[in-house]
């Protein structure tokens, strides 16, 4: 059996709402521990990880280790259906369940719930290592949202680069060209501060269209942290309140020689 | 053509080695294509004319066929579009093993020939529609325009010393390129270790019928066979290369290869058996064995030892050239205007933005975009692996359920 309450059921619809542009369908890995989606998009040139770790639910029980099938749209369109202040409950067989049943409750009048239909899902899953990164960024989550956004009027290929000075988007099209400089500092405001952690400077390729597709998680966190290697995928982290995550990876672009 | 009921056979006792795949997942992947197969698929595809028409072949002003032009120019630029970089490779000299088949298919095409003319006596579109397309033949012309057009696209050509299927399988297995596009089950015989089917964009809107990858580990490992009595398996299911057992369908040529382990295992406890017919040039005649010269003694060689000895060494060492370097170049524009428009008689406008979508290809992959398993391993999802395991066995019990169904249904309608 598993059974776990999301007090703030919001938070369960924003993370869907972010990926289901990049996943059609996807596995909820529930655990002891935690319930966790991988998976990549289509074009396996991206990858969303999300880690919701047990803490953050209240009665969370899972007797058995299962694997949750889901369709992101399937699954938004039930969400559609939830109240600003509900809670989600959520159910499950352990021996292959059919369905999945969410109870979306608020107040103390209206209780609704909800079957989903699972799926098999074969999806590829992809170990990844936990290794350190060179540059570390961390900055306001809209502020990245408006910069992606806007710099796609010009190019698809964004060169992100991090330096002492600060982090630098620069995007080259038909156009023109044109660069962007967030530069760090400690401002009181923990909203608008930029911290930067690096090594050595990095300068990475990545298409503009999926780091868009990464800032549908703006609504989760007010701040966003990049963190690079070189000629590794880039890791784009919304922290999600103190009791999980939703990290994309994207693969960057290689120059050939 | 290829391995009878090979691909049946794998999908019910080896099912965890195909998988149908998504057009886009296969963008940065290098795929060795069987060109022959292609060009044959375009004189067949391309076709103008309506329903209740007779469908013609696409002609250039001189009457010369350019359907396979018009195919490969198209699809080549959508899969450059989508990020794959194709490599085609050629036939080189067909194997002296292969002239039983290739007369065979010879016999087909004058049977064709003598129906279509019959049809067009009689006026029939149908019948000429469908004799005509069993004509279509990928002959040296084709081959060679194919050669010229993709050479002019910046295209990889590959000749093969004999075996396009071979020298595919064996560039994958060099590493060169990813995987081998053919409908011919031969590759995997050849170890390819993925084999890419029904790669085309004509499928992709109806869901049913999607891009299929094999593994060929998994294949010879659901299987539960090696890679030699796999080869001998193939044999028994009938190859390009020799004649097979009459009577043994793929479920028996199975149990018995994983019975008795080999072909020469096997044949003692099959050549009695009334229902089974061995070919004669299966068991080959001792007696000649004597009177050779040297010259001879190639041919005599060949003429004792029994051909699915043959047959089974041009699987395991087919002649094949690894050593070749494959480069996407720039397009050139000009000449391939010059051979499109001037020469196949291609519409001006179409070639040209079809050129400009080639270019626009080409600078995209000079900067490619990497796949995210190029830097993460796969890893097994233990739970979501367990499940997918006991839904293909649901499956297959429920598949063998209903045949039994079937088996008495029909019994008692008989009845």
């Amino acid at each position: 059996m598993f059974e776990a309450q999301m007090q703030d059921g919001k938070i369960f619809k924003a993370i869907i709402e972010a990926i289901k542009d990049l996943v059609q369908d996807c596995n909820l890995d529930c655990s002891e521990e935690e319930v966790a989606i991988q998976s990549m998009d289509s074009a396996h040139v991206s990858l969303v990880a999300v880690r919701l770790s047990a803490g953050g639910f209240s009665n969370y029980r899972c007797d058995r280790p299962n694997s949750l099938g889901i369709n992101t749209a399937n699954m938004s369109k039930i969400l559609k259906m939830l109240g600003k202040d509900d809670s989600i409950t959520f159910k499950a067989e352990d021996e292959s369940p059919d369905n999945l049943t969410m109870l979306f409750e608020g107040g103390k009048t209206t209780i609704a719930d909800f079957d989903l239909k699972l799926m098999d899902i074969e999806a590829e899953q992809l170990g990844i290592p936990d290794t350190p990164y060179q540059c570390t960024v961390q900055m306001n989550a809209d502020e990245f949202q408006r910069i992606v956004r806007d710099l796609q009027v010009l190019g698809d290929t964004c060169t992100i680069s991090c330096g002492k000075e600060g982090i630098r988007f620069s995007v080259t099209g038909n156009i023109g060209n044109g660069n962007i400089l967030i530069r760090s500092n400690d401002e009181q405001n923990e909203k608008d501060r930029v911290t930067i952690t690096m090594d050595e400077p990095v300068e990475l390729n990545f298409a503009l269209r999926y780091l868009n597709f990464f800032t549908k998680a703006t609504p989760l966190s007010s701040s966003v942290i990049i963190s690079m290697s070189p000629d590794v995928p880039v890791v784009v982290e919304y922290p999600i309140e103190d009791f999980g995550h939703i990290k994309f990876y994207l693969a960057p672009k290689i120059e050939e020689d | 053509m290829g391995i009878k009921g090979l691909a049946k056979l794998l999908s019910d006792e080896a099912p965890d080695c195909i998988r149908e795949v998504e057009f886009k997942s296969l963008h940065g992947r290098k795929i060795a294509i069987d060109a022959s197969m292609a060009i044959y698929q375009f004189l067949i595809a391309v076709r103008s004319g309506g329903p209740n028409q007779q469908a013609m072949m696409l002609t250039n002003a001189d009457g010369e066929t350019t359907s396979h032009i018009q195919g490969m120019f198209n699809r080549t630029i959508r899969f450059l579009n989508e990020g794959l970089k194709p490599v085609f490779v050629f036939d080189g000299k067909a194997p002296n093993m292969k002239s039983g088949e290739l007369e065979k298919r010879r016999e087909k095409r004058r049977k064709a020939e003598e129906e279509l003319k019959k049809a067009k006596e009689e006026e029939n579109t149908d019948e000429i529609d469908k004799h005509s397309k069993r004509l279509a033949r990928a002959g040296r012309k084709e081959n060679e325009d194919c050669k010229r057009l993709l050479r002019l696209m910046g295209v990889p050509v590959i000749l093969a010393p004999m075996e396009a299927e071979a020298e595919a399988a064996a560039l994958c297995k060099a590493g060169k390129v990813w995987a081998t596009g053919t409908e011919d089950m031969d590759a995997l015989t050849f170890a390819t270790p993925i084999l890419i089917r029904k790669l085309t964009f004509a499928n992709q809107s109806s869901k049913g019928a999607q891009i299929q990858s094999m593994n060929y580990k998994k294949a010879i490992e659901g299987l539960g066979l090696t890679h030699d009595q796999f080869v001998d398996l193939c044999i028994l299911l009938g190859c390009d290369y020799c004649d097979n057992i009459k009577g043994i369908g793929p479920k028996t040529a199975l149990k018995l290869i994983r019975e008795h382990g080999s072909i020469e295992k096997i044949l003692p406890v099959v050549k009695d058996v009334p229902k089974y017919t061995v070919p004669a040039n299966w068991i080959p005649d001792e007696k000649d064995k004597d009177e050779t010269t040297d010259e001879e003694a190639e041919a005599a060689k060949e003429a004792t030892t029994p051909a699915y000895v043959l047959a089974r060494d041009l699987f395991h060492n087919h002649e094949v050239d690894t050593d070749v370097e494959l480069k996407w170049k720039e397009p050139q524009a000009e000449e391939l205007t010059k051979f499109l428009v001037d020469e196949a008689g291609f519409n001006p406008e179409r070639v040209k933005l079809q050129i400009e979508k080639l270019k626009k290809a080409h600078a995209a992959n000079r900067k490619p975009q990497a796949r995210m398993d190029s830097f993460f391993k796969v890893v097994s999802n233990p739970a979501a692996d367990a499940k997918r395991k006991k839904r293909l066995e649901n499956e297959r019990a429920k598949k063998k359920q209903k045949a039994a169904e079937d088996r008495k249904k029909k019994g008692k309608s008989k009845r």
